[in-house]
């Protein structure tokens, strides 16, 4: 029998046939995989309850031909305080949303989980998630290998003393004066208190940063910069964002 | 498939679109209403047709009807001061079967799933928050699924209806009749001690 241990959090799930499902999982030591969660949609199933977004689970897996098959879980943590959270539970559907778009199958990335879990521990105790999301995004896109350039001009390489001229998606991070009108697409806005918040954010402990005070309009620099940057990155729109967006208006 | 004549190739190839239905069992339904008395087999097509053509949603609560006002909307002895919210008329079915519910429903036809671009637009929420703003209810029971879909669409709901002044609840979680303890997950456990009955 081929069978394999590992921990993992659920990050979406989708329905398969009549009773069952397929988990997309986040492991320690294998990176993104799927497995079929076979009758997980029947309520008095064993793995219905394992089988619920953002739970943190160990696992024991079948491995198939075809589709990998989860043969028993155990919840370790199940989050249930971003459950009952409208605001937190959109910001972990968008968290999730956005690994599964830029994680490809099965390539191992141990420090991905690890910051993973963090930032879900700490959105569970998190009063206002804002900021803590946008390191969240910042550091996952690091571990993912598509940091944005925050340090030198992404065209030119210059120095980024001084105003910065935007930031720009498609360049791959933020651009310095000279080159702003050089761009393809014309970078949006950021001030060099935005791009300082960028860089503070990136080293920060995650539980510090829900406790940092920061204008709103700093705050709403580096969101427009990094989700332009995450849709641009992942090729399509991030549905779930919408959803949060429409929440926060609430 | 080649080797079937054209009209039980067709057959086949309708019935297994449906959901749930493979190749296989296509073929073995096929086979079965080629065999079965003409007569059989056309009250079901008509059955199919019918219901296609007499059956919508009820303007009200959104169950299905054959009528512009479904039974449960016209029945006068429901108490119309307690509405029930439910994701599909399915589980509205469900709730009926247990005759504890006697008030009104409404059908939201879904849950909110953020991952899938499932938002608020997508379901009956104007109606329902236009039904509860119109006043004269005195409880809405949130019956959405216990998922995080069912728990999503609740707590958005709760959100948009607390403003009318109205009791929102939600149905209990717990452990299921015919359960057994040792193998009840540790989140349904925690909700079932959460919501103990003193005896």
């Amino acid at each position: 029998m081929n069978l394999y241990r590992t921990d993992g959090i659920v990050l979406r799930t989708r329905p398969l046939g009549e009773a069952d499902k397929i988990l997309t999982l986040l492991t320690r030591d294998r990176g993104k995989i799927e497995v079929v969660a076979r009758g997980a949609r029947r309520p008095r199933n064993r793995l219905a309850a394992a089988s619920q977004p953002f739970t943190y689970l160990k696992v024991l897996i079948f491995a198939g031909k075809s589709l990998d098959q989860l043969s028993q879980a155990e919840i370790i943590k199940s989050f249930g305080l971003i459950r009952e959270n409208l605001v937190k539970m959109a910001y972990a559907s968008f968290w999730s949303e956005f690994l599964d778009l830029l994680l490809p199958l099965e390539e191992e990335n141990t420090g991905l989980f690890l910051f993973s879990l963090a930032g879900l521990t700490v959105l569970e105790k998190a009063e206002d998630p804002v900021l803590l999301s946008r390191a969240f995004e910042l550091r996952a896109m690091q571990y993912l290998g598509y940091l944005p350039e925050l340090t030198a001009c992404a065209r030119c390489g210059g120095s980024l003393e001084g105003a910065p001229g935007g930031f720009s998606p498609d360049s791959g991070g933020v651009l310095c004066f000279s080159c702003k009108d050089e761009a393809e697409i014309k970078p949006l806005a950021l001030s060099a208190g935005g791009l300082e918040l960028m860089r503070k954010l990136l080293t920060a402990d995650l539980r510090s940063v829900i406790t940092w005070e920061v204008p709103a309009a700093l705050q709403r620099e580096v969101e427009g910069a990094l989700t332009a940057f995450l849709e641009y990155r992942s090729e399509k729109p991030i549905k779930s964002l919408g959803f949060l967006q429409s929440i926060l208006s609430i | 498939m080649k080797y079937y004549p054209a009209p039980m190739k067709k057959l086949i190839g309708e019935l297994s679109r449906l959901p749930g239905i493979g190749p296989k069992s296509a073929q073995r339904l096929a086979y079965h209403l080629f065999a079965s008395p003409r007569e059989d087999v056309a009250r079901l097509a008509s059955a199919m047709i019918e219901a296609k053509e007499k059956l919508a949603f009820c303007k009200i609560c959104g169950h299905l009807t054959d009528e512009a006002i479904c039974q449960i909307c016209r029945d006068e002895t429901r108490d119309r001061t307690l509405l029930c919210v439910v994701e599909e008329p399915k589980d509205l079915i469900a709730l009926e079967k247990t005759r504890e519910f006697r008030g009104v429903y409404h059908v939201l036809h879904g849950a909110l799933s953020p991952l899938e671009g499932i938002g608020p637009e997508e379901l009956r929420v104007k109606e329902l928050v236009a039904r509860v703003q119109k006043g004269g209810f005195r409880e809405v029971i949130l019956a959405n699924n216990p998922n995080v879909e069912g728990e999503t669409t609740a707590l958005y709901l709760v959100k948009l209806l607390k403003p009318f002044n109205v009791k929102v609840t939600r149905l209990a979680r717990g452990l299921p009749v015919g359960g057994d303890l040792e193998y009840i997950d540790e989140v349904t456990l925690g909700k079932a001690l959460e919501g103990r009955d003193e005896l």
